[in-house]
């Protein structure tokens, strides 16, 4: 089967979505609560800000990346937002925002493909420098987002509201990008096998520049979601972004070495780990013994994912 | 001749020890601008305070060197910290067999990962992920949140006690940690380059099949090292508990970056086999002499964060660079 096509892709995501229903299932018939309209839109909330994350790491992985800056990203974004928009008003400031999530994106392609840092190193080191400059910008949570933009995000329509739009709108369109237009085949080739990508005559460098341009992108995207959701700025609110968004993709079917998988996979797992902590509290369960679960609840998903692609 | 042939052999690590020297005589010489005898016992001290990354760092070094990468290192230094002193209860007699007891979990935990990397053909940094994930819920719940026990004198004195008697500044000849970190240093410097250990290192890490085809046991030896570098970060934690003589949540948390960090600024590469100890120790050096520059500073933590962010750009770009010019 031809790898990233969008069967083979589907095949990888089958066992994150069944252990999604399973738990859907179980969750809806050991808690009251979880079955309501209310904790459906808490879920898609608190799903939107790591599914676009991961959506954005989707890319970067797919070409043979990993991008560990994603998390303070967030948190910078979240920062500049929260700190200035009163200042320099809104609309400025969401872009500015997003103009630096898409600079250190580009700066993590040009420092893997120019400089030849491993992308591991180099992205370890732009969060370093992006969590040095959160922190500069702001030392303790605080700042303020517009009462308007908050009621706007929490606002729903039935089963619609706004974050579910939004990451319905940006999956879609990336998911176009990757399976419709020549840049989502480069990527593929350059995930499967740089060596032959470089010798057909890809633009490696352009690629991979725009795959992490893509990432910063979201996640700056990501960060005023956040931020507006707890309607302040923290530097530190992205601390476990990075890795629970590289799980969600993995877990998506997406192989860590790149050139296979997808969006469709990575939404899956965005949602079975925004899920989990919701699940497991309704469920009453302790939020120490929650680590424990979580963790063997991701050995689980990677065990499934193994036996499927053997 | 033959010097000048070990330096191009080794350019990256001596580049980076160049580098090291650079800054300490920046930070010494332009920006405290001590005399040479309290730089002398100012560095000392730094190499003292050292002890837990190094130790957690050159265990870090021997898994990416066999193509692995261990996440759950500063979950294990946390879990360390909290066990020795809970077992310990601030008594003597107890020392010997709560570090053994502390020891022994740790080993444990590095075979359970190692075992399931090896057999269950995951990728090592989401197995680590994983484990980091458990061992944090485990100690949480064994604590309740409020960890308890404590740290015997005796013991805190491995990290706070300096043989020899005081000379100019400095409280002695040199700091019973530093021994211990240096100590474990030589001995893997040792079997890395005496023993069959040190080939079967980089065979394994450099090319599995082939090591095995060469008669060695590729997945064996993974898994010891991963019960290795579990055991170093038990000790690191240990020494941590040392230093500060009693227990808190997640201290072991920030030796993780940290530990990446000067493993890579030392010429270990994430592909296995490329790299060395004893570049680590530089990057370790370099890190601890970056915060107490930030620190003196007065830029805090995130004058650190820019600062090593764009210091691992800089090293890893120039290690590029000699690397693809001897090509």
């Amino acid at each position: 089967m031809l790898e990233g096509s969008l069967k083979r892709q589907i095949n990888l995501a089958i066992p994150v979505y069944t252990i999604i229903i399973i738990m859907t299932v179980a969750g809806a018939i050991g808690s009251e609560y979880f079955r309501t309209l209310n904790n459906y839109h808490n879920i898609i909330y608190r799903v939107a800000a790591i599914a676009i994350v991961s959506l954005g790491q989707t890319v970067v992985m797919l070409a043979g990346g990993i991008d560990l800056s994603v998390g303070n990203v967030l948190a910078l974004s979240s920062c500049i937002l929260a700190t200035y928009n009163t200042s320099f008003g809104l609309f400025p400031t969401i872009l500015v925002t997003l103009i630096i999530g898409l600079l250190i994106g580009v700066i993590n392609g040009f420092g893997e493909t120019k400089l030849g840092v491993p992308p591991m190193v180099m992205t370890l080191a732009t969060m370093s420098i992006a969590k040095g400059l959160s922190l500069l910008i702001r030392p303790t949570p605080g700042g303020s987002i517009p009462y308007g933009m908050y009621k706007f995000f929490d606002y729903k329509w039935g089963l619609l509201s706004f974050p579910l739009i939004l990451i319905l709108l940006l999956g879609s369109t990336l998911f176009l990008i990757i399976h419709c237009t020549k840049f989502g085949r480069y990527i593929f080739c350059i995930g499967g096998n740089k060596l032959n990508a470089k010798k057909n005559g890809i633009p490696i460098v352009k690629i991979k520049i725009t795959s992490y341009a893509i990432c910063g992108l979201l996640a700056a995207i990501a960060g005023i979601i956040m931020s507006v959701r707890i309607s302040s700025g923290d530097a530190l609110i992205g601390e476990t972004f990075a890795l629970d968004s590289i799980t969600a993709v993995v877990i998506g079917g997406t192989a860590m070495m790149g050139g296979e998988g997808g969006i469709v996979g990575t939404l899956g797992g965005a949602l079975l780990i925004a899920m989990i902590s919701n699940f497991l509290n309704l469920l009453g369960i302790n939020p120490m013994t929650q680590y424990i679960i979580k963790g063997l609840i991701l050995v689980i998903a990677l065990a499934g994912k193994v036996k499927k692609s053997d | 001749m033959k010097f000048f042939n070990i330096f191009k052999r080794n350019l990256i690590v001596f580049s980076i020890y160049i580098l090291l020297i650079i800054i300490a005589i920046v930070f010494y010489g332009l920006i405290i601008r001590l005399p040479l005898s309290k730089s002398i016992a100012h560095f000392l001290d730094l190499i003292r305070q050292v002890a837990p990354l190094s130790l957690i760092s050159l265990g870090q070094t021997l898994v990416l060197l066999v193509g692995g990468i261990d996440l759950s290192v500063g979950a294990i230094a946390s879990l360390a910290n909290i066990l020795s002193a809970n077992f310990m209860k601030g008594e003597v007699s107890l020392i010997p067999i709560s570090v053994f007891l502390t020891l022994t979990i740790c080993i444990l935990i590095g075979f359970i990962s190692g075992i399931v990397i090896v057999k269950v053909k995951m990728p090592p940094f989401l197995i680590t992920l994983a484990m980091s994930s458990v061992i944090r819920g485990a100690y949480l719940l064994y604590t309740g949140g409020a960890p308890r026990g404590g740290i015997a004198n005796e013991f805190r004195s491995i990290a706070r006690e300096w043989i020899g008697s005081p000379i100019g500044n400095a409280p002695g000849i040199f700091p019973v940690a530093g021994i211990v970190w240096i100590a474990v240093f030589v001995a893997l410097l040792f079997a890395i380059n005496k023993t069959i250990f040190g080939v079967e290192l980089y065979a394994v890490g450099g090319n599995p099949r082939t090591a095995w085809l060469s008669g060695f046991n590729p997945n064996k030896f993974t898994i010891g090292i991963y019960m290795l570098s579990a055991t170093l970060a038990g000790m690191s934690g240990l020494m941590h508990s040392a230093l500060i003589g009693g227990a808190l949540l997640h201290v072991g948390d920030p030796y993780l970056l940290d530990s990446i960090a000067a493993t890579c600024m030392g010429g270990t590469t994430f592909d296995g086999g490329v790299g060395g100890i004893v570049g680590t120790i530089a990057g370790v050096l370099i890190i601890q002499l970056l915060n107490a520059i930030t620190t003196i500073m007065g830029m805090k933590e995130t004058g650190k964060y820019i600062v090593l962010g764009l210091l691992i750009i800089a090293i890893l770009s120039i290690n590029h660079l000699i690397a693809s010019s001897r090509r």
